[in-house]
């Protein structure tokens, strides 16, 4: 999945205009399926994209079984065969990563391009990354085990005596 | 249609009338897009002899072909406009997410006319464009204005482009600023914004840009992409954003202290305006870019303000405002920050400001003006708290800054004997020493909008390899051995006439001023750009081409500035640089300029252009050459009336 440092983030919105352009072959960012939300006041910027969640509202509340999980990259994906268009994903994502166009009639949401996602590829500032979803569960862990010993170190003060 | 959006907007303010017009192939064809048919439109339908800031006058806003598209670092976008302190053509270029956005509403160019009745603001929203009301935001400063147009539309992701009070009041160095923290600069276009009772442009957009040829185009794309990243200034950008140049000007013995009145700063002042200590005393770690631009090479840096004890966040220092206060004789990067902060939320632009103000504080020293002209402000160089009073008093034109607000060369007409403290070319500010070298120094004197650094100056003869291996290079590309010797006045014509086409280009088709080959030139240059526009457009752009359209351009801008009453006599720099007198520095590449040879260098770089060498107007030939034939008949006209009356 994608995984976001919004320190690094510089809101050029690229990996916009390369998604846009991966999946319909136009510029156009309001299609693209990842969004940057660029809040300038406070100079943060920060990303709407699906985030291929293990219980995804969207897929409960489609009435016909449209959205799946492609088990290899463990994206989920929906069946444009099987999608009506209700919108009713529309409403229950609460990212706001998932969409539906008139013109094309069912939802699109990012599928991760099969394991090459194009919006990593053109942010060579590396604020956005793709890993698989093992990979993420270790480094929350290590994240995990390093706030707990900081805790402790503190708790115990050896950081004031150092 | 491909890579444009097809169409062009045209809002009548007094008439609330607004229409859309077919952007003809034509004029696509012939001018690209951006500065080059927003030169055209104002040739074309602005007239020559009104005032800019009368109703009648005109604002143009263009964004080129690549503008929202696939390019990288092709986000720029343009203002044209009768100038309100040049009085001919004049021009303002700006990045961030406004242009893009405008594209994909579906317009490339704007054209407002007229004068409103009431404040208002242009809201685009797709296809649907409407005025409305601005009285409840009319008198606020930028930040709140923009917050307020939001809130209004109840979008927080629209792109906005406001004026501030300054705009207002008609303060003729005055910005518009774009989406909080991107300004268009320059031109004193929010004086013009302002005389037209128009507060702000706020434009949502859904609609797609087609790519006629996606495969070759992405790849021309992924190629230009590469070169950026890997581009000499990659690093500069990354930890100076564009500041970089204060120490180079410094080796060039060009800071341009005290209003250019002696050329170098005291070390120990410099010292504490070093871009290291601008970046350490007040950048964030953090970066900020205009849409598509490559992020490792985006300059804009965010910086901490330190304002009545709090700590705010702003975003993007320009070499501008930094380089231009030690014009002031200030040294102060927390006074810098609080300096830009200010003339964002005020709307004014932070050079002729400066400007304004330095050359006011040289009338002071020399007791031109006295504490009873200045409302008691002791205006001598390196007075931090009389430099923002006199901003403050600029934008809201209260007392002595209702005087100063009408920029630097129609103040120094009612300061008597202050003209030669008037550091402009043709009106406008002049920002950079041009006695850094000949070529910058021709692209100044000869630039279309005044004294102009961004349009047409030879970097290259920047760089120290300029006086080494300079002649293989001159030779190579602009076809005279010397064309980028900074130390000589010969071969100049050459490296400033291919600068200013391919200028006048790189603005035409949206990209940014510091991502081509001008800059450097291991960045995209005219093969890149052609490839691109090409695969984009579907129209065959070649190199040859579009060295044709740039001079095309260059000249119908210069062409509109001789209907204006520009002529030979404007092409110069200020008196100061020609006078043995001037303080200059024992290692500036020019010393004191000769006179002789300068006229030598304007007679040589006109006889380039094909213009005539006596009064500087394009001749015929050339207008028919360059496809111009409408306005070949005007210029005829002006050379009959100049040898007339002569």
């Amino acid at each position: 999945m994608l995984v976001f440092d919004y320190t690094k983030c510089t809101g050029c919105r690229s990996c916009e205009i390369a998604c846009s352009f991966a999946k319909y072959s136009e510029c156009n960012p309001s299609r693209a399926r990842i969004h940057i939300v660029r809040m300038e006041r406070y100079g943060i910027n920060m990303p709407v994209v699906c985030q291929q969640c293990e219980k995804p509202p969207c897929k409960e509340a489609c009435p016909t079984e449209a959205i799946y999980r492609d088990e290899k990259i463990g994206a989920w994906k929906v069946s444009e065969s099987k999608c009506i268009g209700c919108k009713r994903c529309v409403l229950a994502c609460p990212f706001g990563a998932i969409s539906v166009y008139a013109e094309e009639g069912y939802a699109s949401k990012c599928d991760l391009c099969d394991g090459e996602p194009r919006c990593v590829r053109a942010c060579e500032e590396e604020a956005l990354l793709y890993v698989t979803r093992e990979a993420l569960q270790n480094r929350r862990k290590r994240l995990e085990s390093i706030r707990k010993l900081c805790i402790n170190l503190v708790k115990t003060q050896v950081i004031g005596r150092m | 249609m491909y890579g444009w959006a097809g169409k062009i907007l045209r809002v009548d303010l007094s008439r609330e009338k607004i229409s859309e017009e077919h952007f003809p192939k034509e004029l696509r064809l012939k001018f690209i897009g951006g500065r080059g048919v927003n030169s055209k439109i104002l040739y074309r339908e602005v007239p020559p002899e009104i005032d800019p800031l009368d109703p009648e006058a005109k604002i143009i806003l263009g964004c080129g072909p690549f503008v929202g598209t696939l390019v990288p670092a092709g986000s720029r976008n343009e203002f044209a406009h009768k100038g309100p302190f040049t009085f001919a053509s004049c021009r303002s270029s700006f990045g961030g997410h406004f242009g893009p956005e405008l594209k994909y509403a579906g317009y490339d160019h704007l054209i407002i006319e007229s004068r409103a009745g009431k404040p208002v603001y242009l809201w685009i929203d797709d296809g649907q464009v409407e005025l409305r009301d601005a009285s409840s935001i009319w008198g606020k400063d930028t930040i709140e204005s923009n917050e307020m147009i939001k809130q209004d539309i109840g979008d927080p992701e629209v792109h906005i482009a406001t004026i501030g009070p300054a705009g207002e009041n008609k303060v003729r160095t005055t910005c518009v600023m774009v989406d909080l923290w991107r300004a268009a600069g320059w031109a004193g276009t929010g004086a013009v914004m302002g005389s037209k009772n128009l507060k702000a442009i706020a434009v949502r957009g859904t609609k797609s840009i087609y790519v006629a040829n996606p495969q070759r185009f992405e790849k021309a794309c992924e190629k230009a992409r590469e070169m950026m990243i890997n581009g000499p200034r990659t690093p500069i950008y990354r930890k100076y954003g564009r500041l970089s140049n204060i120490e180079g000007l410094r080796m060039r013995g060009a800071d341009g202290f005290e209003n250019f009145r002696k050329p170098l700063m005291p070390e120990e002042a410099f010292m504490n305006m070093t871009s290291d200590k601008i970046v350490e005393r007040i950048y964030i770690d953090k970066r900020d870019g205009c849409f598509n631009c490559p992020p490792p090479v985006s300059c804009g840096h965010p910086f901490k303000v330190r304002l009545n004890g709090e700590e705010t966040y702003a975003a993007k220092i320009e070499y501008a405002p930094a380089g231009d206060m030690k014009c002031l004789g200030i040294h102060d990067p927390d006074f810098l920050a609080r300096w830009v902060f200010e003339v964002n939320r005020l709307g004014l632009d932070t050079t002729g400001t400066q400007n304004v103000i330095a050359f006011a504080m040289e009338c002071y020293e020399e007791g031109l003006i006295n504490k009873k002209d200045t409302d008691g402000i002791d205006l001598t160089f390196g007075n931090k708290e009389a430099a923002l009073e006199m901003l403050r008093k600029i934008a809201m034109r209260e007392g002595f800054g209702d005087v100063l607000a009408e920029g630097t060369d129609l103040v120094a007409k009612k300061i008597k004997g202050s003209e030669k403290f008037a550091m402009t070319i043709k009106g406008a500010r002049l920002h950079l020493d041009p006695r850094i070298g000949w070529g910058l120094m021709l692209a100044h004197a000869t630039a279309n909008r005044g004294a102009d650094h961004l349009s047409g100056t030879p970097w290259l003869e920047f760089f120290d390899f300029a006086e080494v291996k300079s002649e293989k290079l001159g030779k190579e590309i602009f076809g005279h051995p010397k064309a980028i010797d900074p130390r000589t006045h010969i071969g100049k014509e050459y490296s400033v006439k291919w600068y200013q086409d391919w200028k006048a280009v790189v603005d035409s088709v949206g990209l940014c001023a510091g991502q081509e080959q001008g800059i450097a030139l291991e960045y995209p240059g005219y093969d890149e750009v052609a490839e691109m526009l090409s695969a984009l457009t579907g129209h065959k752009f070649s190199k040859k081409h579009l060295m044709v359209i740039g001079d095309r351009i260059y000249t119908i801008e210069r062409a509109y500035n001789m209907r204006c009453g520009l002529t030979r006599k404007d092409d110069t720099i200020p008196e100061r640089f020609f006078d043995p007198k001037t303080e200059t520095c024992k290692f500036a590449r020019i010393q004191t300029v000769d006179r002789k040879k300068f006229n030598e260098m304007l007679d040589a770089y006109y006889k380039v252009r094909e213009w005539d060498v006596k009064t500087g107007i394009p001749t015929k030939e050339k207008l028919e050459k360059l496809g111009l034939r409408e306005v070949a008949g005007d210029m005829e006209e002006i050379m009959n009336v100049l040898k007339r009356t002569r």
